[in-house]
């Protein structure tokens, strides 16, 4: 038994947990947190744990809000991931749609030698509506656009600083390398002005749309090799960044959770693994962040994603954002904008996604902001698509405020 | 004058007495069974619910394993939906005798126990949480049992066919005529005054306390109750029943029941089976013992502990302690014991054989009657059955399939409004009656959201029928009864959160009193329940 | 990561203290490992329930009536009147008027038809019971039964009718909370067409009772509307957990603490404490890979007794406060924890950590135990929040306290 399904013993039947639940206020079809975990938990533990009668555990969205909630330390979330791995495995592994959107790189790898052609046809109204029926993705979902260049190849014909004052591996993930390779150019510059030197070691997907999607042996695969390559960097240079706080919460915590990983190599790279904002904020606390920002005169949202919150580190972007001249930074009034990875995506799941972001969605249209900030690439690609606005990752901004 | 007339009166409510009450129907012989509070609250309702495979007995008792195993294949045919086929473990644990683990192999073949040898690898397999550092390791088919479905099922199929129920009437005497029995006097707890019951056979099955029942008819029968402690963990921990591959004794066994799992247990010699109390020093024994099976659960959360009395008769020429006495039955005739001549007593066994001890009891009444009906209990399934064995999964399913999250009263056991109402429209109407029968306040809250959502269906189904209020107190306070000795960690803020709930929001004041409150709380036999640590637990004999 | 005072816990007593603390000039920073009483309170302001089992009929009175070790007794009166001052301001200023003073205890209806005594109700709790009383229920909605509520108060003398309404339709036909009917209600259209329904129930009485359900978002608004729109007083009666007027406490202090830039953050533990020099330097809170360090200057302690986790209560027996392992009162075995019936009181809700009147934990020895920390709220020893029913009251009191001491400039 994995310890975060132990967790479940710590459950006290308070239903904090459901009053932060934004899947089951906006859907009958979720009866909430404490039934789907803990509640449900002890009914799986028994001889048949392969076969799951869970319809409704298919609707959690993995958010984790609960998990934050929950004042006994009940690993809410987690507990419903475990059970949807075996939820999964009982009906015989991923289908194919899942099976897709679980992995960006490869779907990346067979778009880019046609990416103008693919971002056309992911753009056309009726190839979209092919993909909902036949696949199941929502015709409305938003769909990142393929990068011409990679981010890796960008950084390959950048030019690093000469006398660093530190460095740091930088861990850019999917999105940053085959979709949005200028949020990763953003941040290198923004650590290089404060003489930080960025290696670039090799790295792969860190597995966790399979890990929510519930194909664990998968994501095993992925992780190990992961490992192997990342054991070097947190060793030296013993800090890794990620500007992905889905990929970050991942690196540092779900692999030992949920894949079970507790040998030394993985805690020794969970524990190097920073959020770069994190890591920002802590060079600020020691003076050695360059704080000669240009005024930004500018009003923006900042969301702070559900899993940054599973850093346990707080909002270190407001310190950040706070350092920017005339800029005003408000809190987003949601905790989880929908579309949570993979879920909003999805066919049966789009609408539901669209209802938990509806706060942020009004928000917008009332406050009319000039911008939004948001540290996880899906959500920027969803609110982009709900409120028409531009979304960055906080180092965009600081970038942007260096340069201004 | 009898207020009723009846063959048969059968005198306790728990498995046995509710057996009997089934086989007698399904003969033909026409019976009332009188039962001085709920079904199944004597060692019925205070058992670990271990479906034996016998292999707990078969170096140590054979007669009591061969017993075992047969009623195991029967109540898997006639009560699938009581059981869970869990199956079980033997492990041999380093530090205890190794030679135990030849004796169990041979033994099992001797009675009949099938058992399998498995690897230590290939049982940490089947049963993860095990502990890393085994000898040995067999597989028997081990099961667990839901006693008062059983329980309701036997009396169900006997209701059918013309027999009575009296609940809630305990005997306060016989009426003989000279060496007969001709009537039994019994006193209405709740409606207030008293029954008699004519008769021409009494069988006693009234278990721990069939002593007492024999000598108020005049009868000669003396048990030896012995009483044992057990520990309830919140979560369930193991697959299957896990026992200690040793000589059967104290703290060996952690049973798997539903979503919970029970450690077993003790045995100490006592006159009094309504003593219920559980010394806290036994919690931490069988928490310790079962640890060193299952490491996890030394620091798991616990969920309740409770005792009973098991129904442990020493035939005349037998010596030793409680632990020595076979946990095999016997039908006593009383005519062959100095009267009265009409008084048939049914005493030992284990849960597991009560099909059996009905059949034997009634096969030795039916021959004193002249009859020569032959008993058909052990192979016409009871009601219910027709769904199969019992998946602990089973209530999960049952909701997800019909989408009724909203409907659930008591949310941890996953029991609905429906089936509340429903047993309360047939009758049912004390909280803690409604807890057998659905398993309503089971789980980690034990009753702090389903209580008092429970008290106000009763209400509603039947306006005035109890007073909500002090139906709900008295079973908050049985729900406490088993939490004392056992809270600390998770299980200290499960109940200051409950006492936040009921004294804090609704400042639910101890003590309410009202006449229909004293008379139910008269008609629940007095339990003994305070904690005292006993002169020869403090000189470590236990 | 640096900042200036860190509050552990977001109960009552953590909200209040790091509200009172940033109002007082300080940087705030709160970590809690999850929500706390706020949502299970119901939602009134208990300051002195009970004292001996009996009722209270003054706050005031019955406090100059406890053991001097109680922290009411040592912070006194007065600190006791301006919590409850500022607080009435606070959340009449917010749209979540209470009512009640320290001079007079008063009665809260519950969904068992009991009425708990307390000292502040919101607005929605606080109509007078009198003349007839339509108890009404909600269809579907588990949580309430209006035939129960009006058994007791039928026994406590008043005149009941029993009425259930069905909900408009909207999305959650089939399976809902508290939290959901209290968001529905928050939507003017979804109210407009339940007032009809609750219109014709309440027509023929002078007051009615209805569940705690009536809007979240829109504070008071939702019942200020529907007692228009039905013309009938409406008195919100407390549920189980989760508790609706609970939640909407927490959300205006949390709107109080966003305006005052104190960030709140939820989801891990503080596991310890830095010491240097015998004073607190940095509190260890527990993140995804590796404890995070946040120096600060002070700590306020609101992690709750031991149903707050402040403090573990061990199969050993033993009690543990969890965050610096400042000294509990202990039981001499572990069954003396508890009583022997479940209603009356328990031990354990009393166990705490002896402070001084600054609020300072002291050690074995009655010295201060370290610097830089202060203890607030139900961590405190020698009183039992539940048995006394004096849980905000004690939390007001000691966040008032906390701030005074540690104010950056005088208040």
């Amino acid at each position: 038994m994995l310890r975060v399904e132990q967790t479940a013993d710590s459950c006290v039947k308070c239903n904090i947990c459901n009053t932060v639940c934004p899947v089951s206020a906006v859907t009958d079809l979720f009866p909430g947190p404490k039934y789907e975990g803990p509640q449900g938990q002890r009914f799986r533990a028994g001889l048949d744990g392969d076969a799951s009668p869970d319809y409704s555990l298919d609707y959690c969205s993995g958010c984790g809000l609960c998990t934050q909630a929950c004042p006994e330390g009940v690993m809410v979330a987690e507990i419903n991931q475990v059970a949807r791995e075996k939820l999964v495995r009982s009906r015989g592994g991923l289908r194919l749609r899942d099976k897709l959107v679980c992995r960006p790189t490869l779907m990346a790898r067979l778009a880019r030698p046609v990416a103008p052609l693919a971002n056309l046809a992911l753009a056309n109204p009726a190839v979209r509506w092919l993909l909902e029926k036949v696949m199941g993705v929502h015709r409305k979902a938003p769909m990142p656009r393929f990068s011409v260049m990679t981010f890796r190849s960008w950084a390959r014909s950048h030019r690093p600083p000469t006398d660093p004052a530190r460095t740091v591996a930088y861990f850019h993930g999917c999105a940053t390398q085959e979709y949005e390779p200028e949020v990763g150019a953003a941040l290198v510059r923004v650590l290089e002005r404060s003489g930080v030197r960025v290696t670039y070691p090799k790295q792969y997907c860190c597995g966790l749309p399979l890990i929510s999607n519930g194909d664990f042996d998968a994501a095993r695969r992925f992780a190990t090799r992961q490992m192997a390559s990342l054991e070097g960097a947190a060793r030296d240079p013993g800090v890794i960044v990620a500007n992905s706080t889905s990929c970050g919460m991942t690196l540092k915590a779900k692999y030992r959770e949920l894949l079970g990983m507790e040998d030394e190599r993985t805690a020794n790279v969970s524990r190097a693994v920073y959020d770069i904002c994190e890591y920002l904020a802590d060079l600020a606390d020691e003076g050695a962040l360059d704080t000669s920002f240009r005024p930004l005169s500018a009003k923006a949202i900042y969301h702070p994603q559900c899993q940054l919150m599973a850093h346990g580190a707080g909002m270190p972007a407001l310190d950040l954002l706070a350092l920017v001249p005339e800029l005003k930074v408000e809190l987003s009034v949601v905790g989880c904008c929908g579309m949570a990875g993979t879920y909003g995506t999805k066919v049966e799941k789009y609408d539901i996604a669209m209802d938990v972001g509806d706060g942020l969605w009004e928000q917008a249209r009332t406050t009319r902001p000039d911008f939004i900030v948001c540290d996880s690439e899906t959500c920027r690609w969803f609110i982009a698509k709900a409120t028409g606005l531009p979304v960055y990752h906080p180092v965009q901004v600081l970038d942007r405020a260096y340069r201004a | 004058m009898a207020d009723l007339e009846t063959q048969v009166v059968v005198v306790g409510g728990g498995a046995t007495g509710t057996a009997v009450l089934r086989d007698l129907a399904l003969r033909g012989i026409d019976a009332v069974l009188v039962e001085r509070a709920d079904l199944g609250t004597g060692t019925s309702g205070r058992w670990h619910g271990l479906l034996h495979s016998g292999g707990r007995y078969v170096v140590k008792d054979p007669v009591s394993a061969t017993e075992c195993i047969e009623e195991n294949m029967a109540l898997r045919r006639i009560a699938p939906h009581c059981i869970e086929d869990t199956g079980g473990l033997f492990v041999l644990l380093p530090e205890n005798d190794q030679s135990y683990g030849d004796a169990f192999v041979e033994a099992c073949a001797k009675t009949g126990v099938p058992c399998e040898e498995l690897t230590p690898a290939q049982a940490r397999k089947r049963e993860p949480q095990l502990a890393p550092n085994l000898s040995r390791v067999f597989a028997v088919p081990d099961g667990t049992l839901d006693g008062w479905k059983l329980m309701g099922g036997f009396v169900a199929d006997a209701t059918v066919r013309g027999a009575r129920v009296l609940l809630r009437q305990p005997v306060v005497g016989f009426e003989r005529d000279g060496d007969q029995i001709r009537a039994v006097r019994v006193r209405d707890m709740v409606a207030g005054g008293e029954r008699l019951i004519g008769c021409q056979w009494v069988l006693n099955a009234a278990g721990a306390w069939a002593g007492q029942i024999a000598t108020l008819a005049g009868g000669k029968l003396r048990m030896a109750p012995g009483k044992g402690a057990m520990v309830v963990m919140v979560g369930r921990y193991v697959r299957g029943v896990v026992n200690d591959c040793r000589m059967p004794g104290d703290g060996d066994i952690i049973v798997p029941v539903h979503e919970v799992a029970i450690l077993g247990t003790t045995d100490v010699e006592t006159d009094d089976p309504d003593d219920i109390s559980v010394d806290p020093r036994d919690v931490d024994f069988m928490i310790d013992s079962a640890a060193k099976m299952v490491p996890a659960i030394a620091t798991g959360r616990v969920l309740r502990a409770f005792s009973g009395s098991r129904p442990l008769f020493k035939p005349e020429d037998a010596g030793g302690d409680s632990r020595d006495i076979t946990r095999a039955f016997f039908v006593l005739d009383h005519s062959e014991r100095d009267g009265p001549g009409n008084l048939l007593s049914i005493v030992g066994g284990k849960l597991t054989t009560c099909r059996q001890m009905a059949e034997r009891t009634v096969d030795t009444l039916v021959r004193r009657m002249s009859l020569d009906t032959p008993c058909t209990t052990g192979e016409a399934p009871i009601p219910g059955a027709e769904h199969g064995l019992h998946r602990l999964a089973d209530p999960l399913a049952t909701v997800e399939r019909q989408r009724e999250y909203g409907e659930l009263v008591c949310e941890c056991e996953l029991v609905t409004r429906a089936r509340i109402e429903a047993a309360v429209d047939e009758g049912t109407t004390e909280l803690d009656d409604l807890r057998r029968q659905l398993r309503l306040g089971f789980g980690p809250c034990q009753a702090a959201f389903c209580g008092w959502r429970a008290a106000a269906i009763v209400e509603d189904r039947r306006p005035g029928a109890t007073e909500p209020l002090a139906n709900l107190e008295r079973f908050l306070e049985e729900r406490w009864r088993g939490q004392q000795v056992t809270t600390w960690g998770d299980g200290a803020v499960q109940a200051l959160l409950n006492h936040a709930i009921y004294r804090g929001i609704f400042d639910l004041q101890p003590e309410r009193e009202s006449a229909g409150a004293k008379q139910v709380a008269d008609a629940m036999p007095e339990r003994r329940d305070e904690l005292r640590v006993t002169e020869a637990a403090a000189e470590g004999e236990s | 990561m640096r900042t200036d005072v860190i509050v552990v816990g977001a109960g009552p007593a953590g909200l209040a203290a790091a509200a009172a603390l940033a109002e007082a000039g300080r940087q705030v920073r709160v970590i809690a490992r999850g929500n706390g009483f706020t949502h299970w309170s119901p939602g009134a302001v208990d300051v002195l329930a009970r004292a001996g089992g009996e009722p209270v009929d003054r706050p005031l009175d019955g406090i100059s009536r406890l053991p001097e070790r109680h922290p009411y007794r040592l912070l006194g009166d007065e600190v006791l009147r301006r919590a409850i001052d500022g607080f009435q301001r606070f959340v009449a200023a917010a749209g979540l008027a209470y009512e009640g003073s320290l001079d007079q205890s008063r009665r809260q209806v519950t969904a068992l038809g009991t009425l708990r005594p307390t000292c502040l109700v919101p607005a929605p709790a606080a109509r007078p019971l009198a003349g007839r009383v339509a108890v009404v229920g909600f269809a579907g909605f588990r949580d309430f039964s209006p035939t129960l509520c009006a058994r007791g108060l039928r026994d406590a003398g008043h005149q009941t009718s029993v009425h259930t309404v069905e909900l408009p339709t909207w999305k959650h036909e089939r399976n809902f909370t508290a939290i959901d009917l209290a968001r529905a209600i928050d939507d003017a259209g979804f109210r407009g067409r339940l007032a009809d329904g609750l219109g014709r129930a309440t027509r023929d009485a002078e007051v009615a009772v209805v569940p705690a359900v009536l809007g979240l978002a829109t504070r008071h608004e939702a019942w200020a509307d529907l007692e228009r729109r039905t013309g009938t007083a409406l008195i919100e009666a407390a549920l189980v957990p989760p508790s609706i007027p609970g939640v909407r406490l927490y959300a205006v202090w949390l709107a109080r603490l966003r305006e005052l830039g104190v960030r709140v953050q939820l989801g891990f533990p503080v596991t310890g404490v830095e010491v240097a020099d015998g004073a607190v330097t940095a509190v260890v809170s527990e993140g995804a890979s590796r404890p995070i360090v946040t120096r600060c200057k002070e700590v306020v302690l609101a992690t709750g007794g031991v149903a707050g986790r402040g403090i573990e209560a061990r199969r050993d027996g033993s009690l543990v406060e969890t965050v610096a392992g400042l000294p509990v009162r202990g039981f001499p075995e572990r069954v003396d924890y508890l009583a022997d019936r479940f209603l009356d009181d328990h031990p354990l809700g009393a166990a705490g950590v002896v402070v001084d009147a600054g609020l300072r934990p002291l050690d074995t020895a009655g010295e201060p135990a370290l610097r830089g920390l202060r203890c607030v709220g139900g961590l405190l020893a020698d009183h039992d929040p539940t048995a006394e029913g004096s849980r905000e009251g004690v939390a007001l009191a000691t966040a008032t306290r906390a701030a005074e001491r540690l104010a950056a400039v005088p208040v």
